[in-house]
């Protein structure tokens, strides 16, 4: 293999890069490619082309099936319908509050899924309609918890959309229109696709909001591994429809990713005004409709949630919050000390997360070829959904009898949350000028010198942001975890939240809707405080 | 200066007419009472460092930004209220501002296509144009693959093909190195002769302006500090600032206040009344051009001439100044 030049200034001998190389590879090699390496052999192996033809024919499997397949088509469009005209208005327009809607967004999509579901319920409770778990309520939680994605991906991509095109269009004699139609809207296509299959995967792959909504009768995919894998031991079944779930994301994520290469185009403009002043009456009533729009989407279920966890015997109180410290026979522990386990493993998972997500940046940055598969590698557990991956834990791991472990959680949390270590890191170090470390190395500065005053000051934050995320993800998990939760001590929050809400009793959902508020908070300052001071940028993180 | 210079012709209205046009951006203000005309098939260069407003004349023009005050007429006809797309304007960018997504042929047909022409007769335009700017052929190109003259032509061809009324150029030539610079440059001056082209063109690039355009508008602060023909604007500044940005070296303070003397007004006469020591020499096109600062007197001039011979730094040589030259300037 050839080194390019620029490595031996910038990263001095190979031997780290292959350590980095080595231990990614070694991560992802055990936690997410022989899991998912066990379903793959259960379903095609084990299962045989005969039984996975009759398991796919079964009724259950195709009204899942159907039923997968159209909520997310829906909960895309609607998620585009509602977070298009937001993101528009959010990457041309100043207006006040604009900060914050790219900040508020955020927060639906680190809340954990089942504080999502538990908010629409009560957002739909409280103006009275009787459709909490109806398919109407699983959508809204989707376009709820998606939004976010629509808004920065496709905002923050139109904010910085070079603007002398459409001046050279209208100037041709395009209309207003015409010049979005012909000259914008091709430009910000591969945005708005990668978005919509992003939300399409995320809503195919969603487990704990189905499993709270859905509970009139609803299955998906999800649902149906988590029901044939946990109660009914029919690891075959859950095998293949998880296999049929790895194909669609598969592909999805492949058409989606030619769409974009093809169709992204160079911009060398330097018209990038981005977000003009408001002029008109007009505009001004556009941007408050825009604002309104965002506090009807994302308001009113946080509203709803908090003022439900409020509530107490028809007066309002913190009793249901007083009551997080006593113990229920329904669940383990108290939900008081499950918050604590979710805080202790949030917390472990998140370091695991940086040190391996930093090594993993490194690999991807400096290894050229190879770090363009550990790249693809490494993104795959966001794809993947917990639930198939949990799964696969349960089918691989058999071995040295590792699903007792309690590391596996906080290690399984870690998977998850490296992604989005990369996601910010890499960019971070992509973007560090290599005559920086040129510079430095020519002033005297060894490799190692270089890395520590040169990369990691430019990459802290990046770094801060990717963990922060992951400790976020970590403290909502809830797809993998009730595969491979164990007794008391791996207990975690929204694993109470869920059970407390699958009984009857308002004294359980009142302690439910608590325990989902505090998580929220504690999810929602986060995302705050890694939003704070930050520059508008493109993609999701 | 006037309102009307002569060289629109009084025969024929101008085709373009700005009136006390001012533009503000909030606070900013960007233009301030400019009054200008193009007459048809001129070209006028608007000149000015960067932030004198130039860009945001040629968007008051185009319509992309609205008049805070004033008029501005086409062909005798008020464009208020006339929206960017119905004003038949061309528009060339300093970034070319190619369409990304779309094919060089594309590019150039998309005002064609706003016109609603039949697709045979935008085809055989573009090749027309693309014909006329050197680039025959290459219609299925896609953008990203040409060069910084090559865009620059496309940018050309685009803006030419829907036969603009009045055709805007705006630091078109900004991003290209200088020997492209003014190869380009004159290529242009002779396409707008031949096609009759009504031009309206803004650069900070005083050389580019002399090359292509007819008359000059100098810009300074949103508001015009003077204009006309290229020659009598370069022989007579009214201004230390025109003249200083036109490039003249020789702006002296006198008693009476600023002095610019024409570089031929200075030359080496041993008989000279100036003893100056020479401080710099460059090698310009076959002469050097010579910087020299004035000796025994209190408050030193600096004298910049062009001589045939190379002097040394450290000479001492007597310089003669013509006084006829001599032209008093405005702070």
């Amino acid at each position: 293999m050839t080194q390019p030049a620029s490595v031996g200034a910038a990263g001095g001998t190979r031997y780290p890069t292959v350590a980095a190389v080595l231990v990614t590879v070694t991560f992802f090699g055990l936690l997410v490619v022989w899991p998912l390496a066990s379903v793959f052999q259960r379903s095609l192996a084990d299962v045989g082309p005969d039984r996975l033809v009759d398991i796919l024919g079964r009724g259950s499997v195709r009204k899942a099936l159907f039923f997968t397949v159209w909520q997310s088509f829906a909960s895309a469009a609607l998620t585009l319908a509602i977070g298009l005209p937001i993101a528009h208005a959010i990457a041309r327009y100043q207006f006040w509050g604009r900060k914050l809607i790219r900040v508020v967004a955020v927060v639906p999509f680190v809340l954990p899924t089942v504080v999502v579901g538990a908010a629409i319920e009560a957002a739909f409770s409280r103006v009275g309609l009787s459709l909490g778990r109806s398919v109407l309520a699983i959508l809204a939680a989707h376009v709820f918890f998606n939004v976010a994605i629509v808004i920065r991906v496709v905002g923050g991509f139109w904010a910085g959309l070079d603007q002398s095109p459409v001046a050279a269009a209208r100037v041709l004699g395009a209309s207003p229109f015409a010049a979005f139609r012909w000259v914008t809207l091709p430009r910000l296509m591969p945005s708005i696709v990668g978005a919509g299959v992003l939300v399409f995967l995320f809503s195919f792959t969603s487990f704990g909001v189905i499993l709270i909504l859905g509970r009139g009768g609803r299955a998906t995919l999800e649902t149906e591994i988590y029901r044939n894998a946990i109660f009914r031991q029919e690891f075959d079944v859950a095998a293949v429809l998880a296999l049929v779930q790895l194909l669609v994301v598969a592909v999805l994520s492949l058409f989606a990713a030619r769409f974009q290469r093809r169709h992204a185009t160079a911009q060398r403009g330097r018209d990038r005004r981005g977000a003009l002043p408001l002029r008109t009456a007009g505009q001004r009533l556009h941007v408050f409709g825009i604002i309104l729009l965002v506090v009807g989407v994302i308001g009113i279920p946080v509203l709803a949630l908090v003022d439900a966890s409020l509530q107490v015997g028809g007066g309002y109180g913190f009793g249901n919050y007083r009551n997080l410290l006593d113990k229920v026979s329904l669940l383990p522990v108290s939900p008081a000390r499950s918050m604590f386990t979710s805080l202790w493993f949030a917390l472990i998972a998140a370091l695991i997360a940086a040190v391996v997500g930093l090594l993993a940046a490194f690999a991807v940055v400096r290894a050229g070829r190879v770090g363009s598969w550990l790249e693809t590698l490494a993104l795959i557990p966001l794809g993947v959904s917990a639930v198939t991956l949990g799964f696969g834990y349960l089918l691989a791991f058999t071995v040295f009898d590792l699903r007792r472990s309690p590391w596996l959680i906080p290690l399984a949390h870690a998977v998850v949350g490296v992604p989005f270590v990369l996601a910010s890191v890499v960019p971070a170090l992509r973007g560090i000028d290599d005559r920086f470390r040129q510079a430095a190395a020519a002033l005297g500065a060894p490799p190692g010198r270089v890395l520590l005053l040169i990369d990691w000051p430019l990459i802290r934050r990046a770094a801060f942001t990717g963990a922060g995320f992951a400790f976020a993800v970590s403290l909502g998990e809830f797809g993998a975890t009730t595969f491979l939760s164990r007794g008391e001590e791996s207990f975690t929050a929204p694993l109470a939240i869920f059970r407390l809400l699958s009984q009857p009793g308002d004294l359980l959902r009142g302690q439910a809707l608590a325990l989902s508020v505090l998580i929220g908070l504690m999810v929602a300052g986060i995302a705050a405080i890694l939003e704070r001071g930050r520059g508008e940028e493109v993609g999701l993180l | 200066m006037s309102e009307l210079s002569d060289w629109s012709g009084r025969l024929s209205a101008p085709l373009l007419s700005l009136r006390n046009v001012t533009l503000s951006y909030g606070d900013t203000v960007a233009l301030s009472a400019v009054n200008l005309d193009v007459g048809a098939g001129k070209v006028v260069a608007v000149i000015g460092p960067s932030g004198c407003g130039k860009s945001s004349l040629l968007r008051a023009v185009a319509g992309l930004e609205p008049l805070t005050n004033g008029r501005i007429e086409l062909d005798g006809q008020s464009l208020e209220g006339v929206a960017t797309h119905e004003r038949g304007l061309g528009l060339m960018f300093q970034d070319h501002a190619l369409f990304p997504h779309l094919s060089v042929g594309d590019n150039v047909a998309f005002g064609l296509r706003m016109q609603h022409q039949p697709t045979e007769q935008r085809q055989q335009r573009v090749g027309e144009l693309l014909d006329l700017v050197g680039l025959a052929g290459l219609q299925s190109r896609a953008v990203h693959s040409l060069s910084g003259g090559e865009a620059q032509r496309v940018a050309l061809a685009r803006a030419l093909a829907p036969s603009p009324r009045l055709l805007m150029l705006d630091e078109p030539l900004g991003s290209l190195d200088r020997v492209l610079r003014e190869q380009l440059a004159s290529e242009l001056r002779r396409l707008f002769t031949e096609l009759g082209v009504t031009a309206l063109h803004v650069t900070h690039d005083q050389a580019e302006a002399f090359t292509m355009a007819d008359h000059i508008v100098v810009l300074r602060n949103g508001q015009i500090e003077q204009q006309g023909a290229p020659a009598e604007l370069w022989h007579s500044p009214t201004s230390v600032f025109v003249a200083q940005f036109l490039g003249h070296p020789n702006i002296w303070k006198d008693t009476s206040g600023h002095v610019l003397a024409p570089i031929t007004a200075v030359r080496v006469d041993p008989n000279g009344p100036i003893e100056a020591q020479v401080e710099q020499v460059e090698f310009r096109e076959g002469r050097f051009r010579v910087t020299a600062r004035e000796l025994v007197v209190v408050e030193a001039r600096r004298l910049v001439f062009d001589h045939n011979s190379a002097l040394a730094v450290g000479d001492v040589v007597r310089l003669f100044v013509d006084k006829a030259q001599l032209a008093a300037l405005a702070d």
